[in-house]
């Protein structure tokens, strides 16, 4: 750390401030579309087990309305997505568009958020992570001070039944959805959203570090601590111990990226 | 969000699937560049005078085409937020007198109609800009920390409200900026942004509530330049809770 800063105040610092700022104003604009951002809404939804797949989506007329889109728009996107295998589309009785899982590989070519060049460079990744521990500490924090007893238990039910999943994949899925669950509980639309796009994120930077039943084990006891802490209404420890988790998915991601060679970790449960 | 006092209305993912299907932003390339220039003017992010990049490179930066560019930089101009010169020193400049008034195409005060958006809006703050002063007050440089005080300088003074507005949103996304987070930074301009939305909503310019707001940007500051993590974010949750109770207390009819 650095000793406090007191100061008489020359100018043009304020100026020199705003080039973070400056070089967010002349970053791509519309490097996403209508098309592109519904591809984006439904895919995420689809990747991190929101939307689960065999699932059925709403018809596209309601679909269309509900996102706020012309149908045509709407069919564009539904194509790119089966395209990338998010979706398929059943003819006839029993007919309409349907959720699937897709195979990440194929995924990753279709979908522009999941392009490496995206989260490529450390600083963007180390980026991700601040953002993240913001919105889940947040969400942790207000979910304590207003979740209800029912919620409350739901949360540590949840990380019961991530306990017994068993492989990888369905424990991906129910991480992403442990966490937006929690934004859910803290009342807060936004911090929703914002949840829904950072999983999606993550889970695909983690496509590149394989799981272990070890490491799942280490998240999913933070996870109880998180829901144990929302559990007792303990919003500050909820915020640090949701803080403390995103930092460690943050180094978990890292150690993934600079030992991809790394074997695979023996499956067999600790302690 | 979750209806009130049914118990078998119980889904933790309830709010989460609203969030899924809630309308995508829509707005053509043209409009979403004229917003992006229309709020870093606003905000002050781009200062009044200053020339802009020439029309091939913000393009290019903009990734769109410089017909569509083009077509942005008269929406400004006309707007009166732009000017062009010709000849040689010639260029886009951000005009020195800018007009009042909303510069975002898609400015919609629809959208503040309930105590719950503003409620919900007021959440997202407290997460972003809250996490940002945190992280500044480990992070800031001491030019950081002068910047900050210089504005807040600014809006000490006897100034008309729309230069406040301006400064005001420069220090938060200063904040933001010396926190070094891209992500945080374009966060806390779209918050200005809206609290540029909503000021417009309000129906005088508030004197009292201009001195108390910087006295508590002062505060902040301090909290940063002291290198106090929790103290900064903690100021800056009061902060955007006095400004929602603002809104509210003189919109409390609108409301509902």
């Amino acid at each position: 750390l650095n000793p406090p800063l007191p100061g008489p105040a020359p100018p043009a610092h304020a100026e020199e401030l705003m080039a973070v700022a400056r070089s967010v104003v002349f970053s791509p604009v519309g490097g996403e579309g209508v098309v592109e951002m519904a591809v984006r809404r439904l895919g995420e939804a689809i990747a991190i087990g929101l939307i689960e797949a065999g699932e059925q989506l709403p018809s596209e007329t309601v679909l269309a309305e509900r996102l706020g889109i012309a149908t045509v728009t709407l069919r564009d996107a539904l194509a790119v997505l089966a395209e990338a295998g998010f979706v398929e589309t059943r003819r006839g009785r029993g007919g309409g568009t349907f959720a699937r899982r897709p195979k990440p590989t194929r995924a990753r070519a279709a979908l522009p958020w999941t392009s490496e060049q995206r989260l490529a460079s450390a600083a963007d990744r180390n980026d991700l992570n601040v953002f993240m521990r913001a919105v889940a500490g947040a969400a942790a924090a207000l979910a304590a001070e207003r979740r209800s007893d029912e919620e409350a238990r739901d949360l540590v039910a949840l990380v019961d039944e991530i306990d017994a999943l068993p492989d990888n994949a369905a424990f991906r899925r129910a991480d992403g959805r442990f966490h937006i669950a929690i934004a859910g509980v803290a009342r807060s639309a936004r911090l929703v959203a914002l949840e829904i796009s950072l999983q999606a994120e993550v889970h695909y930077l983690l496509v590149r570090t394989p799981d272990s039943a070890d490491s799942r084990a280490r998240a999913n006891a933070a996870h109880r601590g998180i829901a144990l802490a929302i559990e007792a209404g303990a919003a500050g420890a909820a915020r640090r111990l949701a803080e403390q988790h995103a930092r460690r998915v943050g180094a978990f991601i890292e150690a993934g990226r600079t030992r991809p060679q790394r074997p695979r970790q023996p499956t067999s449960r600790p302690d | 969000m979750r209806p009130e006092g049914d118990p078998h209305a119980i889904d933790t993912l309830t709010a989460a699937r609203a969030a899924v299907f809630a309308p995508v932003r829509s707005g053509g390339l043209v409009e979403q560049a004229v917003r992006r220039l229309g709020e870093a003017i606003g905000l002050g992010v781009l200062a009044a005078g200053e020339r802009l990049p020439a029309e091939a490179e913000l393009a290019q930066r903009f990734v769109i085409a410089p017909s569509t560019l083009r077509e942005a930089l008269t929406i400004l101009r006309e707007a009166g937020y732009v000017t062009t010169r010709r000849g040689r020193h010639g260029g886009s400049f951000v005009a020195s007198d800018l007009p009042r008034g909303p510069a975002r195409p898609d400015s919609s005060p629809e959208r503040w109609q309930s105590a719950e958006q503003l409620r919900d809006f007021t959440d997202a703050r407290v997460a972003l800009s809250g996490a940002a002063a945190a992280l500044a007050a480990e992070l800031a440089s001491e030019s950081d920390v002068i910047g900050l005080r210089e504005l807040v300088a600014r809006m000490s003074g006897e100034i008309p409200f729309p230069d406040y507005r301006r400064a005001d949103s420069r220090f938060h996304i200063a904040i933001a900026c010396a926190a070094g987070s891209p992500r945080l930074t374009a966060a806390e301009a779209q918050f200005q942004s809206e609290v540029g939305e909503l000021t417009r909503l309000l129906p005088q310019t508030v004197k009292i509530h201009m001195r108390i707001a910087n006295d508590q940007h002062e505060a902040i500051v301090d909290a940063i330049a002291a290198r106090r993590p929790e103290l900064a974010r903690e100021l800056v949750a009061e902060h955007v809770a006095s400004t929602r109770d603002v809104f509210i207390g003189l919109r409390l009819g609108d409301l509902h």
